[in-house]
């Protein structure tokens, strides 16, 4: 059968089908892993949590990396080349042969918008709130939010810092935060 | 083979829009079905003609499959590729080499969809990357939003001037008596309407309606025959750089370039060549980067083009129906492009009938600026 997701007219995302995690989320850096928010900032409803992506395949490891605080991501042993998301070839030469490498959790922020509404039943409790593309200090582009910032203050150019939230066992949720002083 | 020796082997010698609008009784097969009847009366054959069959909705699975079942026919050729909306311009390259091959000899392109009356929602079969499931990322409106603000930044393209866009598809549309907003818009109005992913605000987006179109394709050699002046498939590209969002390379370059340079090459022809453009506008961000992309300016110089105008009486007249943002869209709206240009060069469009084009461009974007598909059709 198709799925058939739904956008409506507002634009906003219909959440059918995602799922939710099973811990409270708490926002950390490694340095303080009791799982309990350090970002008291947004208020969050108790029984929606973010929605947990399935993380079968190359990806486990990247998705259980952030719970020490130090994201792993893809680097070929041919090319040198560091990708995101994981994929089991490397996708810029094709080489099968792939090595972990810890990543320094900091990026430049290349590109980003700032979702004003949302029919999720999570990220409705957010708006507004930013997605972003980070350019990794590692090369990569990568996928995330900026949280615990004044939105307005996001900058295409900005320095970011890692932070993770852990919203299952075995999922650490990668996200950045503006570094303090950057200019706006 | 070379691809050019394609150039010119088929031609469109049909085309029809069918049930646009926010309001309809029929189902999403059906406008299939009245669009392709009404294409192939336009082309004066007969639906028994039809030996290759290539639709896509989101609404079917096997696209083709259904269409033919409805129309009754038994096709030696068929094809349900989905790369997004701009599918039917694939398609048009496809039906290209199957007729010019003799896998087929009347091909028949297709598409329907009644989101509007499905509850005005943009209905798509789009997957979810798991990668991007955590972020809200919305489908597809975020990925268009982070190319603006980085075009923006890069090339400093300003609020004003995608909003021009907007503003020069809605005197196209006013000049279209079938587009389904019919009142000119002002930068002022875009620039103050509400934001919803920034910097896009809401009359940066396309509309959400009902409605289907058919297009026509066959050899030269049938289209000699036929009553009405053929219009020639002159060239042909197409290309994806990705799928998602998380897997775009570049925010500011897409594969445009690389199905524009495919297509030209084979017309052997260039952007100073183009008469008249469609680009699928879903965003006005996507007229910006297509022109670059395609060769109608240097790079970071789309806002300026559109600035310098794109409207009716320009150099350059680009989306005369008033595309998606202003006439219709019911989420794959690339059907329309051929349709738009077929019309233009057969020099039946009315009020905004561009003077004796003779070359038209068609660019579709599908996905997340992800599939592109590239034509250049010919009087």
């Amino acid at each position: 059968m198709t799925k058939v997701n739904g956008i409506n007219n507002n634009w906003t995302v219909d959440s059918s089908g995602l799922g939710s995690a099973p811990l409270k989320a708490g926002l950390h850096n490694g340095a303080d892993n009791s799982g309990q928010p350090v970002n008291q900032g947004e208020m969050m409803e108790e029984t929606v949590n973010r929605p947990c992506p399935d993380v079968r395949g190359t990806g486990e490891k990247y998705w259980a990396s952030g719970r020490n605080g130090t994201l792993s991501i893809l680097q070929c042993d041919t090319c040198e080349i560091t990708h995101w998301y994981p994929r089991p070839y490397c996708p810029h030469c094709g080489a099968e042969t792939l090595r972990w490498v810890a990543c320094s959790g900091k990026g430049i922020i290349h590109t980003f918008t700032v979702a004003r509404q949302s029919g999720h039943k999570y990220f409705k409790t957010k708006v507004p709130y930013v997605i972003a593309m980070v350019a990794l200090a590692e090369g990569p582009l990568m996928m995330t939010n900026i949280v615990d910032c004044d939105i307005e203050a996001v900058r295409v150019g900005a320095p970011v810092s890692i932070i993770f939230e852990d919203i299952a066992d075995n999922v650490s949720v990668p996200l950045f935060t503006l570094d303090a002083g950057s200019p706006s | 083979m070379t691809p050019s020796k394609l150039s010119g082997e088929a031609a469109v010698v049909g085309v029809s829009e069918a049930e646009i609008g926010w309001n309809t009784k029929l189902s999403v097969a059906e406008i299939m079905s009245l669009a392709s009847h009404r294409a192939v009366e336009d082309a004066g054959l007969s639906i028994r003609d039809i030996d290759g069959v290539f639709a896509v909705t989101p609404y079917f699975w096997m696209s083709s499959v259904t269409l033919a079942e409805q129309l009754g026919i038994q096709p030696r050729y068929t094809d349900s590729t989905n790369l997004g909306g701009c599918s039917f311009v694939s398609h048009l390259g496809h039906a290209l080499s199957a007729l010019a091959t003799g896998r087929c000899e009347v091909a028949l392109i297709a598409y329907a969809s009644t989101q509007r009356s499905d509850g005005g929602k943009l209905v798509t079969g789009a997957d979810n990357l798991p990668y991007e499931v955590p972020y809200g990322f919305q489908h597809p409106i975020s990925a268009y939003a982070m190319a603006a603000q980085r075009h923006m930044y890069e090339f400093g393209t300003t609020r004003e001037q995608l909003a021009r866009v907007t503003v020069t598809a809605s005197r196209w549309a006013a000049l279209n008596p079938v587009a389904l907003k019919q009142e000119h818009v002002s930068v002022e109005e875009v620039c103050q309407s509400p934001l919803i992913s920034d910097p896009l605000r809401k009359l940066d987006c396309c509309l959400i309606t009902n409605g289907g179109g058919a297009v026509i394709v066959t050899t030269k050699e049938r289209a000699r025959k036929l009553g009405r002046k053929p219009v020639q498939v002159l060239g042909v590209g197409e290309s994806h750089s990705h799928r998602y969002c998380a897997a775009m390379r570049s925010f500011t370059t897409t594969a445009a370039v690389a199905s524009g340079k495919d297509a030209y090459e084979m017309a052997g022809l260039g952007p100073n060549d183009i008469d008249v453009v469609q680009i699928y506008d879903a965003f006005t961000i996507n007229v910006i980067l297509g022109l670059e992309d395609l060769g109608f300016c240097k790079k970071g110089e789309g806002g300026l083009l559109v600035d310098k105008g794109i409207g009716p009486g320009s150099k350059l007249p680009v989306n005369t129906s008033g595309g998606g943002l202003r006439y219709c869209h019911p989420g794959m709206f690339g059907i329309y492009l051929i349709i738009e240009a077929v019309r233009q060069l057969r020099q039946e469009a009315g009020a905004r009938q561009v003077n004796k084009p003779r070359h038209a461009l068609i660019h579709g974007i599908g996905g997340v600026l992800s599939g592109h598909a590239t034509a250049i059709l010919g009087a």
